[in-house]
């Protein structure tokens, strides 16, 4: 839908001067077919310009005289409207525009409506920010998001005190599957594919699987482009550690029917330094490639697409995680041992982690007389290979083989919007989800190979009112699971009493073990537009998580921790009832979000110290000396704690942000404090962009940001080892312009991080244990972006 | 199902062999030979599940030559370590510690076993699959610990490295262990 400027001049309608001329209007113009709300459509009445409406379609007039008033609605693109109404105090009014002509394409894809959870977008110059560094990184940027780091230098997020299996990543619309449940996995996902990244902050299971009790992050690929072509090249280098990343996407419409899409990135980077030594062997290469093809009917869309990513990431040499006593002696430590000989290189040795994945899709959307239909059907392979230190030179494989296949069809009607009332309509949508999974395992003690099946149905509808928006909606799923554990794998989980012996199929070659879930999720929410500038989001929700097979089977010394892990095969799922409470501003100079939340997790499922019945932790002897003992088990558990932001204009060419995140989580069971809660952080920046003075070099701005992290002083030592490293600040800046060649743009960019070389720990990464963070890093980004239509205009 | 996996080529292609088994290089079981006198610390089911089997190390005085064999009996037959890890003797080391043990990784002035190292890798530097012990009346505990030492795990195995451990203790040491089993000790 395109927005028409109108070329009548915007000025205010003449306020009626007589004193009983108190009546009002709230106004809400519509597209009849889609019921999306019609931006800059002009009201008059007469010759004489009343309104225009806004971005969300509605206009307001004020100080109306009783008696009739005869409005005319209209665009360009519409067929005009006629009103005529009674104006005696206040009234409402809706208005549907019929469009002009033929329709000679698809419907627009109905943007999504307004989340009533807290909904963080990062996009153009945000997303730009984050270029060159990880998709994690990338989001941390959020209030309310943090960084889960492992060994490798990547990192998976943190979203509200929950990671992990408790989060969904969709890419393109697609849930991202892989090994997310091991610490030290982290989402094998290019960021380069983004184009936009929305950040649900708690949960999103109704409409994206009722496992999602944490949150939902949506990775959207662009749009394909209708006509000509057009695509961005980034080029990064980075000084700490030393290496550069390449990445290109180009887009070329072949006709008006059919687009192409080709991606494509190369990142290799040294391993990182801290202040006072390297982090060595911690370097990263990754590459990327993707191919999309859209084409467009006269009904109906359809999208196939492949893409491909494989990333070498090398572990630290410092972790020391073979033995307790070494683990916890390295822990004490200021710097790690054989830090001397620590250097930056490009080598990746073992111990290393090789990631691949593919994701390959096909989607067809088809616009039915009722609504809309999509279907997605996709299919994932995950494959990962972890690499320890081997004793024998002729070893060259993997000590941990992972592949996980996930076929998945979703199919989805979105039903046209109903009319109730002049005020009021109903949107909503429902769909079916099929999944199946197939996972092989191979390598030291771990985890079992599984098969599983699983089924899903949702439905949401939304009521839209002039300024309330009220949405419901329900889902279930079914999920079967067999596992096939190895004879002596199941007969160490009885003997450690995990299981009873009688509980699985002990027949076959390997011990086959089923678990069936059901599972629901249900959710309310609300939008409230308090003010034209104020809204009130609020939600209620209900989901629950079935556990993953790592809870239910794992077996083993863990490749993160120094610790002998367990799994129950009998655990229960978990249910949360959450809700939370958001308030936001918009104005031109002030954007404002402020969020609370809370969350009561029943059966809650932990991976902590064993205790036994004295209150002691519980210790195995192994053969590398006495182990930990870490269990899986449903304890009661609560988060709750409040994030926000706010950007202010206080000068035409000032700018200044600030955000918090503070998040609370305990296990009410035993009062103990939950482990990989992020601490207190607290961000703000000034951000200065002169006028622009010449064409070129234009948009020219420079920020600084500091950051603050306060010390996690809620810790349960028996899981946490150590206690949490101390408080600290981070220095950044970037600096930032753009030129033109040709009918082009190109950007260029300069960022630092950590300015003060500050040395510090986090304590949401496992490199926490072992060695210091990385000191001052400093990138620079050069993006061009280029488009066959600039120039012909 | 089946044929719909065929038709894409990654997903068979980077199978999960069974070779990949092989790299385990696991070690369930440490066995300590006095002249043909045998104790052990047996897992046979690895890490997990039955508790393992530790053998006291009782003896009589006098003086013995003690060999120190690695095995694997999650394999059938057992797979003999000892092998690799002689065929790697440049970046291994068997270390003695522990109040029962009189050597160049003890800080200790008495004890009822006196160990030397009786072997040596390409660069001369001692292995300890091979040792020299001289055992005097007495109890107290001793703990045998495997330590990979490859140049992946900085400081790599030099001469200071039992002075590093007798002085700083074991965590003060690059490499990481790939066993360590804790022996009572009684030597009448």
């Amino acid at each position: 839908m395109l927005v028409v400027a109108t070329s009548s001049a915007l000025a205010d309608p003449e306020p009626p001067q007589k004193p009983e001329c108190t009546g009002s209007l709230d106004g809400h113009v519509v597209d009849a077919a889609t019921h999306e709300p019609v931006i800059a459509a002009t009201v008059r009445t007469g010759d004489t310009l009343l309104a225009t409406a806004d971005e969300a379609g509605r206009f307001a007039l004020a100080n109306l005289c009783p008696g009739p008033l005869a409005l005319v609605v209209e665009r360009d693109d519409y067929k005009p409207a006629e009103r005529s109404l009674q104006i005696s105090g206040h009234s409402s009014l809706e208005v549907e525009l019929v469009t002009t002509g033929e329709v000679i394409e698809i419907r627009e894809k109905t943007p999504p409506p307004t989340e009533v959870r807290s909904t963080a977008v990062i996009d153009g110059e945000k997303l730009e920010k984050s270029r060159g560094k990880s998709f994690t990184a990338a989001i941390a940027e959020v209030p309310g998001v943090s960084e889960l780091k492992s060994a490798t230098g990547v990192a998976k997020p943190i979203i509200r005190g929950q990671f992990g299996r408790r989060l969904l990543i969709l890419v393109d619309g697609v849930r991202h599957r892989s090994q997310d449940w091991g610490l030290d996995h982290a989402p094998e996902i290019d960021p380069f594919v983004a184009d936009r990244i929305s950040v649900v902050r708690g949960p999103g299971g109704v409409r994206y699987g009722s496992d999602a009790i944490g949150g939902v992050v949506l990775v959207d690929p662009p749009e394909l482009r209708k006509d000509g072509t057009g695509g961005e090249v980034h080029l990064i280098g980075a000084v700490n550690g030393p290496g550069g990343t390449l990445a290109a996407r180009v887009q070329h419409a072949m006709s008006s029917k059919l687009t192409l899409q080709l991606e494509g990135t190369y990142q290799r980077q040294a391993a990182p330094s801290t202040p006072d030594y390297a982090l060595d062997n911690a370097g990263v290469q990754q590459w990327t490639t993707g191919i999309t093809v859209g084409y467009r009917a006269k009904k109906a869309e359809y999208l196939l697409s492949y893409r491909h990513y494989d990333a070498d990431l090398g572990v630290c040499s410092c972790l020391r995680i073979n033995d307790i006593e070494d683990f916890l002696a390295q822990a004490q430590m200021q710097r790690p041992i054989g830090a001397d000989e620590f250097e930056s290189s490009f080598a990746i040795d073992r111990p290393k982690q090789a990631a691949r994945h593919d994701l390959a899709l096909a989607r067809g959307r088809f616009e039915l007389s009722r609504g809309n239909l999509t279907s997605t059907f996709s299919f994932q392979q995950d494959f990962r290979q972890e690499f320890d230190v081997v004793r024998n030179a002729d070893t060259a494989g993997a000590q941990y083989n992972f592949r996980l296949l996930t076929p998945e069809l979703d199919v989805v009607f979105e039903h046209s919007p109903v009319h109730l009332s002049e005020h009021w309509h109903l949107r909503g949508s429902a769909g079916v989800l099929g999944t199946g999974q197939i996972h092989d395992y191979a390598g030291l003690q771990l985890i079992p190979s599984y098969r599983g099946i699983g089924a899903g149905a949702f439905a949401t509808e939304r009521l839209v009112g002039h300024s309330t928006d009220l949405e419901l909606g329900v889902r279930y799923d079914f999920l079967s699971r067999g596992a096939e554990l190895q004879k002596l794998d199941f007969t160490r989980l009885v003997r450690s009493g995990q299981i009873a012996e009688t509980a699985c199929d002990t027949s076959g070659d390997t011990v086959d073990c089923q678990s069936r879930y059901h599972t629901v999720a249900g959710s309310f929410g609300f939008a409230q537009r308090l003010l034209s500038e104020l809204t009130l989001k609020g939600d209620l929700s209900i989901a629950q998580r079935a556990p993953n097979p790592d809870e239910q089977y794992i077996n083993g010394t863990a490749p993160t921790y120094p610790v002998l892990g367990l799994g129950d095969p009998d655990i229960k799922p978990e249910t949360s009832y959450a809700t939370s409470l958001t308030l936001g501003w918009a104005s031109d100079r002030v954007t404002a979000e402020a969020s609370a939340f809370a969350s009561y997790i029943a059966d809650y499922i932990y991976f902590a110290p064993a205790i036994d019945d004295a209150g002691q932790p519980i210790f195995d002897v192994l053969i590398r000396g006495a182990f930990p003992r870490f269990i899986t088990r449903g304890v009661d558990a609560v988060f709750y704690g409040a994030d926000g932001g706010i950007a202010a204009k206080v000068l035409p060419e000032l700018e200044l942000g600030a955000q918090a995140s503070l998040v609370r989580a305990k296990n009410v069971d035993d009062h103990s404090f939950l482990v990989f809660v992020p601490p207190d952080r607290y961000r703000g920046s000034i951000t200065y962009r002169p006028n622009d003075r010449w064409r070129s070099p234009r948009k020219l701005f420079a920020s600084v940001t500091g950051t603050y992290v306060t010390q996690q002083k809620r810790f349960d030592i028996a899981a946490d080892f150590v206690s949490p490293p101390d408080a600290y600040f981070l220095l950044g800046a970037e600096l930032g312009f753009e030129t033109c060649f040709g009918h082009q743009t190109a950007r260029f960019a300069l960022q630092g991080s950590n300015l003060t070389n500050s040395r510090y720990r986090d304590y949401t990464s496992l490199m926490r244990y072992f060695a210091d963070e990385p000191g001052w890093q400093a990138w620079a980004r050069m993006t061009i972006a280029f488009d066959s239509k600039n120039g012909h205009k | 199902m089946k044929s719909l996996l065929a038709l894409l080529p990654l997903a068979t292609a980077c199978g999960l062999d069974s070779q990949t088994l092989n790299e385990q290089e696991v070690i369930t079981s440490i066995i300590l030979d006095f002249d043909g006198t045998r104790f052990e610390f047996n897992d046979p089911d690895g890490d997990g599940g039955e508790d393992p089997t530790i053998d006291p190390v009782v003896l009589a005085a006098g003086n013995y030559t003690l060999t120190v064999h690695f095995e694997n009996r999650l394999e059938d037959p057992p797979e003999d370590i000892t092998e690799e890890v002689n065929d790697e003797s440049d970046q291994h080391l068997v270390l003695f510690t522990g109040s029962a043990v009189v050597g160049p990784a003890t800080d200790n002035a008495t004890g009822p076993l006196a160990q030397t190292y009786a072997d040596e890798d390409v660069n001369g530097l001692p292995v300890g699959l091979t040792n020299s012990i001289v055992a005097t009346p007495g109890t107290g505990m001793m703990t045998v610990t495997l330590r990979h030492m490859p140049p992946e795990e900085p400081p790599e195995k030099g001469e200071d490295t039992l002075d590093i451990v007798r002085i700083d203790g074991f965590d003060s040491i690059g490499g990481s262990t790939d066993a360590r089993v804790i022996f009572d000790v009684t030597v009448q």
